[in-house]
């Protein structure tokens, strides 16, 4: 996990300076910049692991750049804003950014969403950008906006819970998940105490994608072993 | 008193303006045709009792002249119609008509003769047509003025039958005449198109005390041309109301769809410019609309930049703050700063969310309501609240999905925080709206506090809403998305004890007649 480079975009210096220690004192390396010019700059200059980039900047703004960025390479993108609105969100997810986390952060939730992004960027070989959305049967998977739209144009919500369960199963489509890599999922971030099981939670999912509780076409049981999404998923990036 | 007309009078301005006219219209031309007819009727009275008073003098004088031998002769000759001439009937001194229009006649015929004859006139009546058979028991009254040389015409109020069943034959257009008092005859519809005849009997002792006795029967003079004149006018007057209908409606077009706009406005900043033509007001109010619908937005979108700016410079120094944080060694002092930034923040999230609820961001979706409540009431178990559903929505709605769940997420924190843990959640769908139904057994709010508690920053009870972390900005930003999206939110007593939180969410008009496919089939109710 160590000896990564990371490139902190912030028009504030004291904030860059203060995550720059911070950061650097669990192991990374850490450039900085205060505006789109900089970044350019540095990433020129040096190999860069991960962008962390805000949102609001002098000249051209974190959006345009994180476009841009994605446009050039596969390179991660952590977006931080200190607007904080849900549209934000979603929006900077569109973009291309890998996540999102609004001011003010914690540092450890901000170590704890490097370390995940890098961990996934290494998974996939840092090769892909970051899904906006998956499409699987008549469902469509919109990660910025957490819910599904059926084909028929109808958005259904899901719960933090539901969506990232059903996350980590559309991610990894047709292979068996474990109940154990299945709850690690869902204790992602602001690990709260899930009291429902993973079954009672699949059989919502279930419900939520009109699978049939008893003969499941989409969500299979594989016994003893877990849970796979049975369909052909694609990809939307 | 209720003004009663009103409930007669039409709703809209079109309606009104449309009858108001129509109305004028009808009086302009009732009077018109009053003043016509009536002119038309003096004129053609003066001239006909002239010309028959100079045609009866000069044959009085004729006869007058001749010898009772040629008198017979002449007598039989000159009675022709509309003449008839007697020398058999006697002298009659009884009933005589003694109304000012045989007096006017009397003495116009006196004026014509070249000597002065005695003279007296018996009758003056109605008569038919063919028959001469006097159509009217009292003919004096009716068609007295028939000689008038001059004047107004008179008219006695409470005159006899006649004339009521004249308006009944005559249809109920015909009744605007009745209070003006036209001319009798002039009313009088007729049988095949011609009124009745008026007949003037009189005598005249001449010189050699013979008696002279003349009939003189009258055409009509304006019998038939009233109809006419009035189906033209008739005909001119829907022409009339048509092309003033056809310009009304061009006018209070713009009228309605500027209220659409109006009414839209909340709903859609953004909606597009109404067009600014027609009429100059009308144009005019549009463009003011426009210009008023400019500078909203403009407001807005300065509000939001200013939002922004002041949420990015609280937000940063926190966020140092935060990282300055990590420098101290674990320990109470350095929890307690971290809960203070922890509130800070919250009342920063919950002040940006309550001034930018209902903004546009957000696209309105159609939502699968049920999806969304299952999946709040899961977010919010953890919480502690112990949620029971009942009822489900049974068609997607037309909502912006993140706005309603805040919505709905306050409206849950709520009830648990103030009211219960174990929290009722009740969806009842109708063709106009979903009713959503938060209902906790808590200590409820007095009535009186009901309207309080959604104005921000009210807490109930200040000190135990701080000690268990309440902004007092929930109640205000639900309520704030509830209007934005065109519903409200009502507080109740529950019964039995308790609050009841009433949200409803109308169902608007693009999404009312859903097509099969979008037809949500209840979650639970899925194979």
């Amino acid at each position: 996990m160590t000896n990564k480079t990371l490139l902190v975009v912030d028009d504030d210096a004291q904030l860059r300076q203060l995550v720059r220690e911070y950061l650097g004192e669990h192991g990374y390396s850490v450039l900085v910049a205060g505006d789109g010019v900089e970044m350019w700059a540095e990433i020129a200059k040096t190999h860069v692991d991960m962008v962390i980039l805000d949102l609001m900047l002098p000249g051209e703004d974190g959006l345009a750049l994180c476009r841009a960025l994605r446009a050039r390479s596969a390179m991660p993108i952590l977006m931080l804003t200190a607007r904080g609105e849900e549209t934000d969100r979603i929006v900077g997810l569109e973009m291309g950014a890998d996540d999102y986390l609004p001011k003010p952060f914690s540092p450890r939730e901000l170590l704890a969403r490097i370390k995940s992004i890098l961990r996934r960027s290494h998974d996939t070989g840092s090769a892909v950008a970051p899904a906006r959305e998956f499409k699987f049967a008549r469902w469509t998977l919109d990660i910025g906006a957490h819910h599904l739209v059926g084909d028929d144009g109808v958005v259904v919500p899901l719960s933090t819970g539901e969506f990232r369960l059903l996350k980590t199963l559309v991610e990894n489509g047709n292979r068996v998940m474990s109940r154990d890599r299945l709850m690690e999922s869902l204790a992602g971030r602001e690990a709260g105490p899930f009291d429902r099981t993973i079954d009672v939670m699949i059989s919502r999912l279930r419900r939520r994608l009109g699978d049939d509780a008893r003969e499941p076409a989409l969500i299979k049981t594989v016994r003893n072993e877990g849970y796979l999404l049975a369909t052909k998923v694609e990809r939307v990036a | 008193m209720k003004y009663l007309p009103g409930r007669f009078l039409p709703k809209t301005l079109f309606g009104r303006i449309l009858l108001a006219m129509f109305c004028g219209l009808l009086a302009v031309q009732a009077v018109g045709v009053w003043l016509m007819l009536e002119d038309r009727a003096r004129f053609g009275e003066r001239l006909l009792g002239e010309y028959v008073a100079q045609r009866i003098a000069g044959i009085l004088g004729i006869l007058d002249d001749a010898q009772p031998a040629e008198r017979v002769r002449l007598v039989r000759a000159l009675s022709t119609a509309p003449i008839r001439l007697s020398l058999d009937e006697t002298w009659n001194a009884g009933a005589l008509e003694d109304s000012e229009d045989a007096k006017a006649f009397m003495s116009r015929l006196g004026r014509e003769l070249e000597r002065p004859l005695r003279l007296q006139v018996l009758s003056i009546r109605s008569v038919d047509r063919r028959g001469e058979r006097p159509l009217r028991d009292d003919p004096g009254q009716p068609s007295r003025r028939e000689f008038a040389e001059s004047g107004p015409p008179k008219r006695e109020s409470g005159e006899g039958g006649p004339h009521k069943r004249e308006f009944a034959e005559g249809g109920p257009h015909r009744r605007e005449f009745g209070e003006g008092g036209p001319p009798d005859r002039l009313e009088r519809p007729g049988r095949g198109g011609r009124g009745p005849f008026l007949v003037v009997t009189g005598q005249a002792l001449l010189t050699d005390a013979t008696v002279v006795t003349f009939r003189r029967a009258l055409p009509q003079p304006s019998l038939e041309w009233p109809i006419r004149a009035l189906v033209l006018l008739a005909v001119l007057g829907l022409f009339v109301a048509f092309v003033a209908g056809w310009a009304l409606r061009k006018v209070t077009r713009p009228l309605a769809s500027l209220a659409d706009a109006a009414s839209g406005l909340a709903r859609d900043l953004n909606r597009p410019p109404l067009p600014e033509t027609g009429p100059q007001e009308v144009a005019r109010a549009a463009q003011a609309f426009n210009a008023m619908q400019k500078d909203l937005r403009r407001y807005l979108e300065t509000r939001a930049h200013a939002l922004a700016g002041v949420s990015h410079d609280l937000r940063l120094p926190l966020t140092r703050l935060r990282l300055r944080l990590e420098r101290l060694p674990e320990g109470e002092l350095r929890t307690k700063i971290e809960e203070d930034i922890a509130e800070m923040d919250a009342m920063i999230r919950s002040t940006l969310e309550y001034l930018s609820a209902g903004s546009a961001a957000e696209k309105p979706v159609r939502l699968n309501l049920n999806a969304l409540l299952e999946g709040v009431v899961e977010d919010m178990e953890p919480l502690g609240a112990r949620i029971t559903m009942h009822g489900e929505a049974t068609a997607p709605i037309l909502a912006q999905p993140q706005a309603i769940r805040r919505c709905l997420a306050n409206l849950l924190e709520n009830a648990r925080r103030y009211g219960s843990e174990e929290i009722d959640l009740r969806v009842v769908d109708s063709a106009d709206a979903v009713e959503i139904r938060v209902e906790d057994r808590g200590p409820g709010i007095p009535e009186d506090d009901r309207d309080r508690v959604f104005e921000p920053y009210v807490r109930l009870e200040a000190s135990r809403a701080r000690h268990t972390g309440g902004t007092g900005l929930g109640l205000a930003i639900a309520r704030a998305i509830a209007r934005a999206s065109g519903g409200d939110i009502a507080l109740e007593t529950r019964p039995g004890g308790g609050l009841s939180a009433v949200l409803r969410l109308p169902r608007r008009a693009e999404e009312k007649v859903p097509t099969p496919e979008t037809v949500l089939v209840p979650i639970h109710k899925l194979p």
